[in-house]
């Protein structure tokens, strides 16, 4: 994959060359058989191919991009996170609240078989209520947040694909309008509007601020892409179009637009890590603080009287 | 995807006069050919011929405009531009553009303001009209001229407003 897009790429930034090469070269011998009123319009540059393709760097400028990571790679790492995720679920009910559509695999039946059990369900007294409530009962919460931890490290990978993934289509946009621009061949100017696709591409999955949540009695982590949320607002365009404006109709503006688009482009891909790591900083931050809360049980009394103490 | 050079390349029309057998071609971007229906020729006056001749370039302007957004917009270029996009410089300037072309005889020649208000003039000769076929030559020549002409001048503006 990561072959075709390059080479893909690279003989599209090679057409655009060769257009401007051909063009440059038509210019400047307009130039030498017409009016002097338009000297200046060519210069004699124009009439080199390989200073053209040099002065205006169209293949050098396209190369850095032929090289952005092949997003087919994420698949093992997104994977293995499912599969870890479908591990720890011991609840059919419990879905990744990160992204309700993801399908982890049946609930494990270990849990609930020892729940259900007779020797369990038959025990008495303070020690077996004290296990129930504060080892059973949280048993299921816990797990529920590691799961959480994973879809949220899950979403980041998936942000992370989707950025060199949108990355990918973007710049290929911007050589294909470019080549048009090129190529009109008519009396109106060529204006395009390139519609940057990466930050609203990432908006959804790297927002996933984690807040402590209402369910099980405020033990489980909740994760929420909540609006206003510390995540959402480090993504700038993520609601709405992030699209700006471009023209440029002769061999010159043409080129100046597409390198302005690029790096308008870069700018974004720049942004969307940033994001995606800003949003994986504030969840950390949160679980240090929660980790107590969230994911470690109270030790039960297992007998009454202070000579007893559990665990010798 | 075809490129906008492919898909100018394909643009073929094929218009007529209106109640008349004259009939006007567009290919290769820039090659116009016009012929006449059997006995349409030899009974049109020059002044007659000149006004329908005009009509047929108007036509077949239109017709390129039609399929020259249909490709532009294909291709992802804008058509209508938002004024913040548009240079309106190079828009007056091409509003007022006047373009000319004439054949090498002489005998058509053609110019228009801003691909619009075509001119169409045919030389009065002694001898009588032309023949047909070297009248048809002749204007497709001028047509040549014209659009090389016109796109040359065009070229120019866009180096002049700049982008």
């Amino acid at each position: 994959m990561t072959v075709a897009f390059a080479d893909d790429l690279m003989q599209l930034a090679t057409k655009i060359e060769d257009t401007v090469v051909w063009m440059a070269r038509a210019q400047w011998q307009m130039q030498q058989n017409h009016t002097p009123s338009s000297s200046g319009y060519a210069p004699d540059f124009y009439m080199d191919s390989d200073l053209v393709r040099k002065y205006f760097g169209i293949t050098d400028a396209f190369r850095p991009w032929s090289l952005l990571p092949d997003p087919a790679a994420f698949q093992p790492v997104t994977d293995s996170l499912l599969q870890a995720m479908g591990m720890l679920r011991v609840d059919a009910e419990f879905g990744n609240p990160v992204d309700p559509s993801d399908q982890f695999g049946m609930a494990r039946q270990e849990f609930q078989a020892l729940v259900n059990t007779d020797p369990i369900n038959n025990w008495s007294g303070a020690t077996a209520d004290g296990f129930r409530t504060k080892f059973l009962d949280h048993f299921k919460a816990n797990t529920e947040n590691e799961v959480i931890m994973i879809a949220v490290l899950k979403a980041a990978a998936e942000a992370q694909r989707a950025v060199w993934f949108n990355a990918r289509n973007d710049v290929t946009t911007i050589g294909q309008k470019t080549l048009a621009a090129l190529q009109n061949d008519g009396c109106d100017q060529s204006s395009w509007v390139m519609a940057f696709s990466i930050l609203a591409g990432i908006a959804s999955i790297a927002a996933v601020p984690l807040t402590g949540g209402a369910s099980l009695a405020g033990l489980s982590v909740t994760a929420i892409g909540a609006v206003g949320s510390i995540a959402t607002n480090a993504i700038p365009y993520a609601n709405g179009t992030d699209s700006m404006s471009y023209s440029g109709s002769s061999l010159q503006g043409a080129i100046t637009a597409m390198k302005s688009a690029m790096a308008g482009l870069q700018q974004r891909v720049e942004s969307g890590q940033v994001a995606i790591d800003l949003s994986l900083t504030a969840n950390l931050v949160f679980l240090e603080t929660e980790m107590g809360s969230l994911f470690q049980m109270a030790k039960p009394t297992l007998a009454s009287g202070p000579d007893f103490t559990p665990g010798r | 995807m075809d490129t906008l050079a492919e898909r100018l390349d394909r643009i073929h029309l094929r218009v007529r006069v209106p109640g008349m057998e004259i009939y006007g071609e567009l290919s290769d971007r820039r090659r116009v050919e016009i012929s006449f229906g059997e006995d349409t020729y030899s009974w049109l006056s020059e002044s007659r011929l000149e006004r329908e001749l005009a009509v047929l370039a108007r036509l077949l302007t239109a017709g390129w405009g039609r399929d020259y957004h249909r490709a532009m917009r294909e291709c992802g270029l804008d058509v209508s531009l938002a004024p913040d996009l548009r240079n309106d410089d190079y828009e007056q300037a091409r509003a007022e553009l006047v373009a000319t072309g004439a054949s090498a005889d002489g005998l058509v020649s053609i110019s228009a303001v801003g691909l619009r208000d075509f001119s169409v003039h045919i030389r009065r000769d002694t001898a009588g009209q032309a023949p047909e076929q070297v009248f048809v030559a002749s204007a497709n020549e001028a047509a040549a001229a014209f659009l090389a002409d016109h796109m040359a001048k065009i070229r120019e503006l866009q180096r002049l407003h700049g982008g």
